[in-house]
């Protein structure tokens, strides 16, 4: 017989007997019968070899497409017949996804998630993260900043005194403020840099506590000196500084404060709006207390009054995270409540 | 400190139209901060005043009546009223429907309704003081408003009660001045002090001080004398003696004008001296001229354990340290700018007085006040280190001028005697000089020089100009403790100006980042791990605690160690369980398990603090170099406990520390090397005192080793420890960051690319049969030293049990081999698994494990 004609009746035939196919093994009996060694289409192939020289080229090419033509389809219905059975048997595979998943997640202390936000805006403006002791010396805490022997504060019970010749606890993170100037000012001056520094950190007050008040609380004290800086900068750092720190543009007031390391002192209010009874309210918000340095403590630094001055402020953590989630209780920072540390 | 506005305007012109809340919100932001505003009968404005025309019980309560009352308008009003001394024709306060009050006094206001109240319809209100804020006018807590009591007229029916009441007067703002706000400044606690701020502010008049306290036509004779004893630091003292007085009740505006800032009337004599206090902020005393046995008062440091009993009857024992006014030679007669005396006490009898204008010494007037227990307004005022030069005098000077009104026939009997300090020079206002050029930079606006004087002289500052340069006077009311530097001239004019008014300006910086200076990179390196083991810790499921820095005795109980010894105390602590600063963060986070036993059956936590070391040499103390505070590190530790047998998710504490601790290294790029030689393998570690000694398990326990140093250990808790939580097994890792920290490059290896290999490596497992007490990390050691071709050895079974020698293990472990210049060959590989054998059986006593 012709081989072209035998060809295109395996073809036909092909396609007859693949539309009954109904399992994977029809399937394989199938590509047998058609591709295997005694298979229809392999014995023509070889019967090619007996045609005129001529005519073998188009025959062959011919028999070829069929042949791949035909693997295609023989792939094709296996994939469709073995996700019927793979579909037919994951009906019985179940999970039920809402089940919670057994994932333990931990928990970055609330207070410290505001102290990395508040370090993120300071270093994106080119302030140093300072720290310093925390078990600190009377020099440091008061007279270096200018709370000499007989001022009040020293007096009261607020201070925790630590055995030792004038050891105590510190009770601002002001304490840093000479410190660091002396550690860094020569060089910053040298690459006429500013001096640029914010001190997170630890402070400590002997007294009862209650929901507004723990006698360990955190502090970030801040402080910026330079050729003239003056009240004008004070204000623009502290504006930009609390409307990143907020996460918002805040409303700000600032008027006369008095604290014993800056002259003039100012205490910096902010607008916000608190819950009562009778519905929101604003209200401002004592929230930065802040000054231009003394001169007294610039000298203490290291500092020449007359060439620099500056300007410095500071934070409480604690109400500004209290603020942020709503937290009505200064003592469970401090409770290692899971329940509590477990929302942040 | 209460302000009245009636009482400030006695002084101050206020402009036209400034409403008592904007003169609130001006003092906060220029001077002082306001606490809080009273507007003294602020909801009575829509009050009417009224009259009861008729009365009759209340068919079902006793205490209640039913009143008609006539309030101007057409129709009479029935209404409901509880007050007790409610009677017909009395004059009163009525609230119609629609009126808003405040119930009780107490909260927001509230809008009245018609209101059945015990079955009988009231048409609004008849009001007590406190519902319209006018609480200061009423007498009896069960009254209402008599409005009759207080000369109302009935001409007044129908008007509003704010209206009458205000222009009689009884409608004070009473202004609370935060005390903290204004302890720099002395002048400000009296009204002539504020007034004289605000005069300032708006610019307007003020009543000169020369017109309040005129000078004194002295009488010829004069026997009072004045001195100080130098020890007694007290700055100066002015006497003035005065006859023919009349003590008696005061008139009702000097009564109203005490009572608004909350000072209870006494009588003539004493309520002048406290009206002078409130008025000029200068305490003063009157003592009975009859009752004083010396004619001279000197003030003297008070004898250890004198007895002196003070006007509030309680007789005290001094301290060397307190001062007292004393007569000559003799007993005292007053606690200097603290409390009067008992025995010189002006009574209804007295016709002679002594006036004692003084100024003592802040601190200690602070300390005898305080401990004494007596805090009186003359302390408080005198702890602010008010003038000395010319307050004292002026305020006897202004005794005389309202005795004069007061007490008409009143006599001068002496002239002012006066003693001053030696050093009263020191306490003379200070003469600054400045250039307004200066102030404009400090200041950072152009403030312009007429701007700047007209200020300080509206301060009344004395101001010369001569070019840019100013030379300023302070006044007499702002003493050196005040004003005494270039930048108190800056606060003075910048405040007065207004902050509001300067318009923020960015400081103007070279781009230089602070890594700059080179020992800031290092510490910004060590703040980046700190925060970085914060986030390693917390993704791998740890919650973050905060304990405090302080221990007590109930944080050792676990063991019998005491808290003295190795602890640094505190010298000041309120509770014992505060007694001491922690020296490890593991015996804190123990607690933490203490607290959360009951609710949580596994604990993952972490806390990143300061530990305090006594026996450690810390931070500087002051400019010595070896004066130095104790020791300070920061530490990190990771504490896991669970219960057991509470199902399938528990975790085992030992094994979860030793994974997340290796993780924890690992990420932070740390070669830490995990030592366990010996037993109690913590001891070397210099911050580990006994008390977190004895949390250490003897056996289960080893140090972690980074660059050969000894930077922290890990262990389970000892199981002793846990006796209070049953069924609970625990394990921590603590690290010392410090120690980490004064490691070359703080600790981290650094990271170099390494060719990918070439060739393909070998693997095989083998299971060595080894002494129970040989650690993997001997085992390991020993393995790869068996050639440069031993890649990696690895562990994947420990064994213990049935089949095996009693105190033998079995270790499985893959072993990779792989060459960087060729491919193995079988009898290379056979070669090193020979070694390998021989080298573990030679130093170890290791055998091959053979199957059976």
């Amino acid at each position: 017989m012709d081989i072209n004609h035998e060809r295109q009746t395996i073809e036909r035939q092909f396609e007859k007997d693949l539309s009954a196919v109904k399992t994977e093994a029809d399937l394989e009996r199938l590509r047998i019968a058609v591709l295997g060694k005694k298979g229809s289409l392999t014995s023509i192939v070889k019967r090619i070899a007996t045609a005129p020289q001529e005519q073998r080229p188009a025959l062959g090419e011919g028999v070829n497409t069929l042949k791949k033509d035909i693997a295609e389809a023989l792939i094709k219905k296996g994939n469709e017949l073995s996700r019927t059975r793979i579909e037919q048997e994951l009906k019985h595979d179940r999970a039920d996804l809402t089940l919670p998943s057994d994932v333990r997640l931990g928990h970055i202390h609330p207070v410290a998630q505001t102290q990395r936000r508040v370090e993120e805006v300071f270093r994106s403006m080119g302030f140093m993260v300072l720290d310093g002791p925390e078990l600190e010396s009377e020099y440091f805490n008061f007279d270096a900043v200018n709370m000499p022997a007989d001022h009040p504060a020293r007096e009261t019970q607020d201070t925790f005194w630590v055995e030792g010749k004038g050891t105590l606890m510190r009770t601002q993170t002001t304490s840093v403020q000479v410190r660091g100037m002396r550690t860094y000012w020569n060089n910053l001056e040298q690459y006429g840099a500013p001096m640029r520094a914010i001190v997170p950190g630890r402070v400590f007050r002997n007294e009862r506590t209650d929901i507004t008040h723990d006698n360990t609380f955190m502090q970030v004290e801040g402080l910026m000196v330079d050729r003239a800086m003056s009240i004008a900068n004070l204000i623009a750092v502290m504006k930009t500084m609390l409307a990143q720190v907020l996460e918002r543009e805040t409303e700000v007031r600032l008027r006369p404060g008095f604290f014993p390391f800056v002259e003039p002192g100012f205490e910096l209010d902010a607008k916000v709006t608190i819950d009562t009874p009778h519905g929101k309210k604003e209200k401002w918000l004592e929230l930065v207390p802040c000054g231009m340095v003394h001169p007294v403590v610039l000298k203490e630094g290291g500092i020449d009054p007359e060439r620099y001055s500056g300007f410095a402020f500071g934070l409480g953590l604690d109400r500004l995270t209290m603020m942020r989630y709503g937290i009505n209780n200064i003592r469970l920072f401090l409770s290692g409540d899971m329940e509590f540390l477990t929302q942040f | 400190m209460f302000i009245s506005l009636h009482w400030l305007k006695q002084y101050v012109r206020l402009p036209k139209n400034v409403q008592p809340r904007e003169i609130a919100n001006d003092l906060t932001m220029h001077t002082v901060e306001v606490d809080e505003l009273t507007i003294q009968g602020e909801l009575a404005k829509r009050c009417l005043v009224a009259v009861v025309e008729n009365l009759e019980a209340h068919p079902n309560a006793d205490k209640l009546k039913i009143a008609t009352v006539n309030d101007g308008s057409k129709t009479r009003k029935r209404v409901v009223c509880g007050g007790a001394n409610i009677a017909p024709g009395m004059l009163v306060a009525f609230a119609p429907v629609g009126t808003p009050v405040r119930w009780h006094g107490e909260g927001e206001p509230k809008t009245l309704e018609r209101a059945s109240i015990r079955g009988e319809e009231s048409e609004g209100m008849i009001c007590a003081g406190v519902e319209i804020d006018l609480g200061h006018l009423d007498e009896g807590e069960h009254n209402i408003l008599d409005l009759s009591q207080l000369g109302v007229s009935k001409r007044s029916i129908g008007s509003s009660v704010y209206d009458v009441l205000e222009k009689k007067g009884f409608c004070d703002c009473i202004i609370e001045v935060d005390n903290k706000s204004m302890n720099h400044r002395p002048d400000l606690w009296g009204h002539y002090g504020i007034a004289r701020e605000l005069a300032a502010i708006y610019g307007t008049t003020l009543t000169p001080l020369s017109a309040l306290a005129p000078s004194i036509k002295s009488a010829r004779t004069n026997t009072l004398n004045a001195e100080i004893s130098p020890d007694s630091k007290a700055r100066a003292l002015t006497l003035m003696a005065l006859s023919n007085v009349v003590v008696r009740e005061s008139p009702q505006a000097l009564k109203n004008m005490l009572r608004a800032v909350g000072i209870n009337p006494i009588n003539n004599i004493v309520d002048i001296t406290n009206f002078v206090m409130f008025e000029l902020g200068q305490p003063t005393h009157a003592y009975d001229r009859d009752k004083l046995k010396s004619e001279t008062l000197v003030a003297r440091n008070a004898k250890e354990g004198e007895r002196f009993t003070t006007l509030d009857g309680t007789t005290r024992s001094l301290s060397s340290t307190d001062v007292v006014i004393a007569e000559q030679r003799g007993r005292a007669v007053a606690l200097a700018g603290v409390m009067g005396g008992r025995e010189t006490e002006i009574s209804s009898a007295t016709t002679s007085i002594v006036i004692e204008s003084g100024c003592f010494d802040p601190v200690k007037t602070r300390r005898t006040a305080k401990r004494l227990g007596i805090p009186t307004e003359a302390s408080l005022r005198f702890e602010k280190s008010p003038d000395a030069t010319k307050q004292p005098e002026l305020a006897a000077r202004r005794i005389v001028t309202l005795l004069k009104e007061y007490c008409p026939g009143v006599k001068i009997a002496s002239s002012l005697a006066h003693a001053y300090a030696k050093n009263i020079k020191e306490y003379r206002p200070r003469t600054i000089t400045v250039s307004a050029s200066w102030l404009q930079v400090r200041i950072g606006k152009e403030i312009s020089k007429r701007e700047i004087v007209e200020i300080l002289k509206r301060l009344e500052f004395a101001v010369s100009a001569n070019g840019d340069t100013l030379t300023v006077n302070a006044p007499a009311h702002r003493p050196p403790k005040d004003i005494s530097i270039p930048e108190d001239i800056v606060e003075e004019v910048a405040r007065i100006h207004g902050y509001d008014n300067i318009a923020p300006v960015l400081p103007n910086v070279p781009m230089l980042p602070p890594d700059i200076e080179a020992s800031y990179a290092k510490k910004r390196k060590e703040r980046d791990r700190e925060w970085r083991m914060r986030d390693i810790l917390a993704m791998r499921g740890f919650t973050e605690v905060v304990n405090y820095s302080f221990i007590g005795k109930r944080d050792l109980r676990h063991c019998s160690v005491e808290l003295s010894g190795a602890y640094l105390k505190l010298m000041n602590s309120l509770s014992e369980h505060q007694s001491h600063l922690r020296r490890d963060l593991t015996t804190g986070l123990l607690g933490t398990l203490g607290k959360n036993e009951r609710d949580v059956d596994e604990l993952a936590i972490f806390e990143v603090g300061r530990v305090y070391l006594k026996e450690e040499q810390g931070a500087m103390k002051n400019d010595n170099e070896h004066d130095r505070l104790p020791g300070e590190q920061l530490h990190v530790a990771i504490f896991v406990a669970s219960k057991t047998g509470k199902g399938e998710r528990t975790i085992a504490p030992l094994e979860t520390v030793q994974r997340e601790s290796e993780a924890l290294l690992r990420h932070l790029h740390l070669d830490a090397h995990i030592e366990q030689r010996h037993e109690r393998n913590t001891r070397q570690l210099s911050w580990m005192a006994p008390g977190i000694e004895a949390l250490v398990h003897p056996t289960k326990s080893a140090r972690i080793v980074v660059n050969g140093a000894d930077v922290g250990c890990l262990a389970e808790v000892h199981p002793g420890c846990l006796n209070d939580f049953p069924n609970v097994r625990a394990a921590f890792m603590e690290l010392n960051c410090s120690a980490l920290n004064a490691l070359d490059n703080a600790g981290e290896h650094e990271t170099m690319f390494r060719a990918l290999a070439k060739y393909p490596s070998v693997r095989f497992d083998l299971a060595l049969v080894v002494p129970c007490d040989v650690r993997w990390s001997e085992l390991e050691r020993t393995l790869r030293g068996a050639g440069p071709l031993v890649h990696a050895v690895q562990p994947f079974d420990v064994y213990e049990g049935k089949g095996l020698e009693p105190e033998t293990k079995s270790v499985a472990f893959h072993v990779v081999l792989r060459s960087d210049d060729h491919t193995l060959e079988e009898r290379e590989i056979e070669q090193v698994r020979t070694a390998l054998l021989k080298r573990a059986g030679d130093r170890h006593g290791a055998a091959l494990r053979t199957s059976r």
